[in-house]
This record gives C-alpha cells, structure tokens and sequence, in this order.
C-alpha cells in the first residue's frame, strides 16, 4: 500500500508556523535542548531515520515519536517531528534574533514541510501530474505563490467581535426571542427518556464540578444505555471464555431471531368478502383474472374460516407479495410451512420475500432449505456431513453480516451443483433460486440470464417477468426493465408490484411524472379492492413512500401533506388520473 | 449514472458537504481558499432545483472552516467547525453581512469534525473534534461546552453521534484507534478499537445495527467493526488506492457504504455481497473529500471536492431495489 500523503499533517505544520508568528512568545520549555547542540542533534537525528531500528531514549524525550510504520521506520513526512523540529528552531531563532517579526525564517520552514510532502508524492501518478493541488505545493515552494497575510490576531478578533456583540445583544434583549423559538422547541424525543432524564440538571451539575462521581451517572441511565453497555460487557466475557475466539464467537449469539417478528398474520381489519361461501375458489378465480387485491381479501377469508387450510396460506402469501406487501407475505408463507415444512412453493416465494426485506441471511437459510426439501436435490446436501452447511443445519441466525457473503457464495455454490446435475434439463425453479442468490451478490447480469432461461420454460409466469424486470433495473438496465414489465402487466394486469416497479424503473430514466401515474394506478388497485366504499383497505406504504419522493422531485413538496394523510382521491385529481 | 447538478465555486475547495435534514432539495458546504491551508473559510448553502444547483446564501469566515453540521431542530441553523478552534453557528435567512449567531470558544486547537446529535432533548447536542485531541460535547441553546473527552494520543479527526444508542458517540483519531463514548464519562472512552495501521480520518455508524461502525484510514483501508468484538475488523474494504477521507453507511440499506478519498474517487460498496466496491465514480480531478447521502432522495447523494465543485447525482448502484 503505498504512502499517502500526510495531508493534516501538513495542514497542521503550515498552520502552525502561521500561529506561531501571530502570537505573542510563550515559555519555552528550557529542558528541550540548548541552541549550541541543535544542529547537531537535527544531524544526528536524521542519521535514525534512514531505517535504523532502535531509538535512543534521549530522542524519545525530546520527541513524542510519530506512530512508526510496521519495520520501524519513522514515516518521511511525520508530522510531529517537524513541529517538534519547527518549534524548536523557531524558538532558538526568535530568542537569539533582535528582530522578531523577521518573516523570511518562517517561509523557509514552511517551504521544508511542503518540500518534503513533495517528495513522498508519487510522480509517476498521472493523477498528480495535473493535480493543480499539486501544483499549488510547487508555487509554494518555489516562491510562486504567497499564502494569504494574515494580520496578527485576526481569528481572535473576529471571533471575539462576535462574542461580545452577541452578548450584548442578548443582555440588551435583541435576540431573546430568536434564540429561543429555535433553543427552546421542544421536540419530542427519539428516545423515551425525555421525561425521567433532566438535561438542565444535569448541564448544571456539570459546570458545578468537573468529575462526575459513578453513582450520580449511574442514576441517569436510562434502560436503552443499560442494555447497550452492559450486553456489550457481557459479549465481551463470554468472547474471553471461548477457546478460539476468532472463529466461534459468531456462532455463540442467536439475537436475530426474526420468526417471532412474523408470528402473527395481520389481517385486514375490515372485509367486506368475509362471508364468501367459497372463499380459496373464488380467490384463484381473482387471482387468475389478475385481481390482486380481492384475491387477497378471499384467501384471508378462507384461511380465517380454516386456519389449517396450507394452500390458502401458501396462495395468500404469494398474492400479498404481488401486492407489495412483504411482510405480511411472509407471515403467511411461515403459516403455510408451519402446516408443511416441505411447500417448495412456499420456500421460493419465502426466500423472495427476505430478499426483498433485505434478510439476507434469512433468504440463504431458506434457499437451503428449498434443496433440502425437494427429492431432485436434496442428495447435494448430505454430500459433505463435516461440513455444517451441506448437512443441512441451519446456519446460526445473526445480525452481523461477516459471513454473509461467503454463506451466499456457499448456497449459490449447491444451486450451481444443482444445476450441473441435470445438464439436459432445465429446471425453472433452480434457475430462480440461482437467480435470487445472484441478485443478493449483486451479479445482475448472470441473474438476467437465469430468470430468462426460467421463461423459456415458464413464458406465462408474470412473478418471473417481474423479477427479471427488477433485477434488470437493479443492474442499471432500466429501459430494458420497462419491456419486462410490461410483459408482466400483459399477464397480469392487477400486478400491484409490477406497476411500482415500472414507477420506480421510470424514476431512474428521468421520467418522473410518469413514474408518479404508475404509483397511483398501483395504489387505485389497492383501493379498488374494498367493495363497499369506507373500509380501511391496507395501502402499501412502500408506494406511498415512493409517492413521496417523486413528489420532491417534480418540486411539489406542497403535496406532502395530502402524502401524509394518504389522500389518493387528491392526487388523482392532481395528476389527472381517472379511476 | 444519470444527471449530475454540478457547481464550481471557483478559488473554494470543498471540505464538507452535508444536506438538510428537513429539505431534500437543499445542501450546505464549507469551502476554503488556498485548500484549507490559509485564507478564508466560506459556508455555501445550495437549492438542488430542475435548472440544477443553485446557491441560495453565503458566508465568509476569516478562517478555514473544515466541517458543517446541519441542526436537527431548527431548518435554518448550520454550525461549522474552524481552523480557529471555534464552532460558528450561521442562520441561512441572515445577510451575510450579519455573520454568524454565535461563536464557541474553548478548544485550543483546529476543531477538525463537528456533529449535531440527531437526539432531540430538550439541549441541542453537538460534539467537536479537535487537533488538540479533545473532543467536546455542547448546549449550543447556551453555547456552553458541558463535557470535554479526553484520551485519544493524537488529534481527533471526527466524532459522530450513534444514531441508535443514546448519549454514545464514536471518535477517531491520528492514535490510530477509534473509541466509544457514553457522554457521561468524560475521562475515558467506553471502548479502544485498535482500528488500523494508520491514522484514522473518518468513522460513521451502521444505522440499522447499533452495534456496527465503519472506519477508514490514511493508508486507503475501510474497516467495519462489530462492538461485541473489539478485537477483531468483521470485513476490510481495501480498493481506495490513497487516504480514505471520509466514510459513510447508507440510511436505506445496512449492508451500503459510501467512501471518498485522496484518490479522486468516490465509491459505493455492499459489504453483504463483497469486498471490492460495487461502483466507482471518478468526476473529480483532486481529492474528494466530503460525500453525504440525501435522506429524502432514496439514492441521491452529493460529494465535494478540492477541484472546486461540489456534485449531487444518484449512482446507480445506490438506487432503491425493485422488488
């Protein structure tokens, strides 16, 4: 790696020698060294930091040594050594010159310090040949280019003037009110303990005394702080316990446990086709109309009325992802495999739904788990028993993501094996997980060729169109996205996700007015699904997001507040769509 | 990658850009005459509008300004950080022939980072990082310094709020280690990362784990670090061929990160698909060395640089995922 230069290092050198002709002398330490052996001791310095190792102990005293390079070597443009130098000098020639305000002295030091920066730039670096940085240094150097004068004093004026015109200010009642309609809006906190903790308090003690005694601070921790510190030491005790800390504390912690978070399906609060005597048939009779969004409603009524109904679930899971609506996908595809742990189905549209939740780890597991399950592959995994993953354990659930990228690479790895082990034949599904795990590696264009080798086989499968779609966009290839989507819609027109996507694909290309009738179109077809008007339907607040942001940038932030209260009826009539 | 809105401040080098927490489409940068090393510092505040970057209000200061923080509670206030070891706070609505509102003293050195805490208490909260090896926390409602953190070895670079944990903040330093604090104890830090073989410039929190923090150093090298294990660096991130300048994670992915660097460059990584950047933006012809994501612009982001311009853009790489 090479050695960059030590730019605050020299900003500091410079900026200290400024000081120093600015301000008035200080005391000068006498023990730093007599004048008579200052040349010497530059010398013999120098000779040390040629490469030589060791250090003598009366060279430790008069520096504070520069963090050292790993052979020892003082790095060449080490700062504190030539402030330490430049101190010094300076010092002995003010003290031994009649004249102090001789400016020459200064200039020269200046001129050593960019000197030796110059010296460890890399010159073959065409970046630096037109660096007029660079070239800035060289006028320096060369007398080319005066720093600006800086009158004695100037920041301390300056900064004084304003000082004391804002305290007069405030004794004469001025500013007052300015400062308090800013200092003192109360705005509630993120934290919970704005109540039990009293800032004034504790400001006040701490101009009282300087030290805080351990009790009084203790009194004041709130129990978000408690858990972080103490949960922190306790990590660190049982890291000490372990025998090969390095590689197994990961595996010791298991906070990221996200199926309690989808335990439970919310339902929609109010729906209106509750009672439907056929509830799943009717749904996959929507669902094959491309009626997303009632489709939702019936199979959430038929699961409601049958809670051990698995394929209800499984289509309720798939149809809430159509929806843009992962998360409660994903409570009811854990519900379907809570019934069948073995719903491929299930397991592939799961691994989507983490993905798109940016569960990475979740994703791999449950990718794993679809190889596990399906009989064509689930030999690839047995395979090597000594190896945790190809046995099929789990792998440990945790928030850090240190492995991630190499468990990624393991899983796709299998679905590589997978595929290799029916070379005639493809399988779609395969292609899709592969697909998925190239995604998650930010591979786009071999993720592109998998979900088209996926359509050949599946031309009629508008989930695939859609991700095929989404990955393109993903991978920068928006316009080609937009045919994608098209094709998705053409399949299924009530595609909800789809007509985000195509929303969001439009915002990349620029196209931001049209991206915002996409959003509508998307949220109108959500809206649409409540037969009877005035029943709360769940919006996705994905869209509503998106809404947002396209808002800003056609710089129509005063719709924000018809965004906030979900007001679509306005932005129809806004954006001139007609429902 | 799509339109870039470009400006060029012409004799100004950018040091820090950062845009507003309340208006997607506004930014401020602080900007120096003769790179930082002398002359004046400048507070620029720019409008991103359709007919590009437009500059809406500016400040001179008569010393290098070096970072910016925008308040949190008030959609007007800026507070710098200067070569004169002071903190300025600056109201966009006043001339600028008013100056600033107010001016903190109390470091002895160049305040180097400045960050508001995005914690609302009753306080305005904001924390400095100085070359005299100090970092301070401040009321800036009475603009008195309330603590002062010592025991970094060398000058400290930056200090950043945990956008997660109450009253904790990490901090970087020329010693080479980053540290954790709890605002309460001024004495020592909660945690010493030996962080890497080099001085450290920049550190930011992950903000979607309180427990992961990013930090990069002068030999081109980006650490990610998970407190539960201080000893060890979870991944490196070691393309930037010179000094990484600054570092940042993305607030819509926990797995993005966005650095800048002495090599021209800004980069975009995934540190859960791999170690070697996902996209790499070379528009600058000298160091990068402010970058900052736009929280109302889902993959917007604006970077400055010491050739005199300062740039918003969306790479295409931090765009939203499709579903």
């Amino acid at each position: 790696m090479p050695t960059s230069f030590r730019m605050e290092s020299l900003l500091q050198e410079i900026q200290d020698i400024e000081q120093m002709y600015s301000t008035p002398l200080g005391d000068v330490p006498l023990e730093r060294g007599h004048g008579s052996v200052n040349d010497q001791w530059v010398q013999e310095y120098r000779e040390f930091t040629e490469g030589e190792e060791k250090q003598s102990e009366w060279i430790d005293e008069y520096l504070d040594l520069a963090p050292q390079s790993k052979t020892g070597e003082l790095l060449p443009a080490s700062s504190l050594w030539a402030k330490e130098f430049l101190d010094f000098s300076v010092e002995e020639a003010v003290k031994d010159a009649s004249d102090s305000t001789d400016q020459t002295a200064p200039l020269d030091e200046v001129i050593a310090t960019v000197d030796e920066l110059l010296r460890t730039v890399d010159s073959s670096d065409p970046k630096f040949k037109n660096s007029k940085f660079i070239q800035f240094l060289h006028g320096l150097r060369d007398g080319s280019i005066k720093l600006a004068e800086k009158p004695v004093n100037e920041s301390d004026l300056v900064a004084d003037k304003w000082i004391s015109e804002f305290t007069e200010q405030q004794s004469s009642g001025i500013r007052v009110d300015d400062e308090d309609a800013w200092v003192h809006e109360y705005v509630k906190t993120n934290f919970s303990d704005s109540e039990d903790w009293s800032w004034e308090e504790w400001s006040r003690e701490m101009h009282a005394e300087n030290d805080l005694s351990e009790q009084w601070a203790e009194d004041f921790k709130t129990n978000q702080e408690i858990d972080f510190w103490e949960n922190l030491q306790r990590q660190w005790e049982d890291l000490a316990k372990l025998d090969n800390p390095a590689q197994d504390w990961l595996s010791q912690y298991d906070n990221f446990d996200t199926s309690s978070r989808y335990k439970n399906y919310v339902f929609e609060e109010t729906n209106p086709l509750l009672d439907h005597p056929d509830a799943f048939k009717e749904g996959l009779d929507r669902l094959s109309k491309g009626e997303i969004s009632n489709a939702v409603l019936l199979f959430e009524a038929a699961v409601r009325k049958q809670p051990d109904h698995e394929e209800a679930w499984q289509y309720l899971g798939t149809t809430q992802a159509a929806n843009e609506q992962d998360l409660s996908a994903i409570s009811a595809l854990l519900k379907c495999l809570e019934l069948n742990a073995g719903n491929l189905t299930a397991l592939m549209a799961l691994a989507v739904s983490y993905t798109n939740e940016s569960l990475q780890q979740n994703a791999c597991n449950t990718l794993k788990d679809w190889i596990k399950a399906n009989p064509k592959y689930s030999h690839l995994l047995s395979a090597d028993s000594a190896d945790p993953l190809l046995s099929g354990e789990t792998f440990p659930k945790i928030s850090s993501f240190v492995n991630t990228s190499d468990y990624l690479w393991q899983v796709r790895d299998i679905y590589l094996k997978a595929v290799q082990s029916s070379p005639q034949q493809v399988d779609p599904d395969v292609q899709i997980g592969l697909g998925i795990l190239l995604n998650l590696s930010t591979d786009y264009d071999k993720a592109i060729d998998c979900f088209r080798a996926a359509l050949q086989l599946k031309p009629e499968d508008a989930m695939v169109w859609n991700k095929l779609g989404a990955t393109m966009s993903n991978g920068g290839r928006s316009e080609e996205a937009v045919e994608a989507f098209r094709h998705a819609l053409s399949i299924v027109p009530g595609y909800v996700r789809t007509l985000h996507n195509l929303g969001l694909a439009c915002m990349n290309l620029g196209a931001d007015r049209e991206s915002m009738e996409h959003f509508l179109a998307a949220l109108n077809l959500q809206k649409s699904s409540s037969v009877s008007k005035g029943t709360s339907v769940a919006m996705s607040d994905n869209i509503w997001a998106s809404v947002r942001t396209v808002l800003l940038k056609l710089g129509r932030s005063d719709l924000f507040p018809v965004c906030e209260s979900k007001n679509l009826e306005m932005l129809n009539k806004e954006f001139s769509i007609n429902v | 990658m799509s339109f870039v809105a470009a400006f060029t401040t012409p004799g100004l080098h950018g040091y820090s850009v950062r845009f507003s927490p309340f208006l997607g489409a506004r930014l401020a940068v602080v900007s120096c005459q003769q790179y930082g090393i002398s002359g004046t510092g400048n507070v620029l505040i720019f409008d991103n509008t359709s007919s590009g970057l437009v500059l809406r209000q500016s400040f001179v200061w008569g010393e290098s300004l070096f970072d910016l923080s925008w308040s949190e509670s008030n959609a007007n206030i800026v507070v710098t950080a200067g070569g004169d070891g002071c903190l300025h706070l600056w109201d966009v609505d006043r001339t600028p022939e008013a100056g600033p509102v107010n001016v903190l003293k109390g470091h002895s050195r160049e305040v180097y980072g400045v960050d508001w805490c995005l914690a609302r208490y009753s306080a305005n909260l904001v924390l400095s990082a100085s070359w005299d090896k100090t970092v301070k926390l401040w009321n800036i409602g009475d603009g008195r310094c309330l603590n002062t953190f010592t025991g970094h070895e060398h000058i400290v670079y930056s200090a950043v709020w945990s956008p997660l944990v109450p009253k904790c903040f990490a901090s970087v330093s020329g010693d080479r280690t980053i540290r954790i604090w709890d605002i309460r104890k001024s004495y020592m830090a909660g945690i010493t990362l030996q962080g890497h073989e080099a001085e450290i410039l920049s550190c930011d929190w992950s903000k979607y784990d309180q427990n992961v923090v990013a930090s990069a150093a002068t030999d081109g090298s980006i650490r990610v670090w998970d407190l539960r294990n201080p000893r060890q660096f979870l991944k490196q991130l070691s393309d930037h061929q010179y000094a990484v300048r600054r570092v940042k994670f993305s607030p819509f992915d926990g797995n993005v990160l966005l650095s800048c660097s002495y090599d021209f460059t800004v980069k975009t990584w995934n540190i859960g698909a791999q170690s070697t950047a996902i996209e790499v933006i070379e528009h600058h012809t000298e160091f990068v060395y402010g970058i900052d994501f736009n929280l109302h612009i889902p993959g917007q982001i604006a970077d400055c640089s010491w050739d005199e311009t300062v740039k918003v853009y969306s790479p295409v790489s931090l765009q939203p995922a499709l579903r």
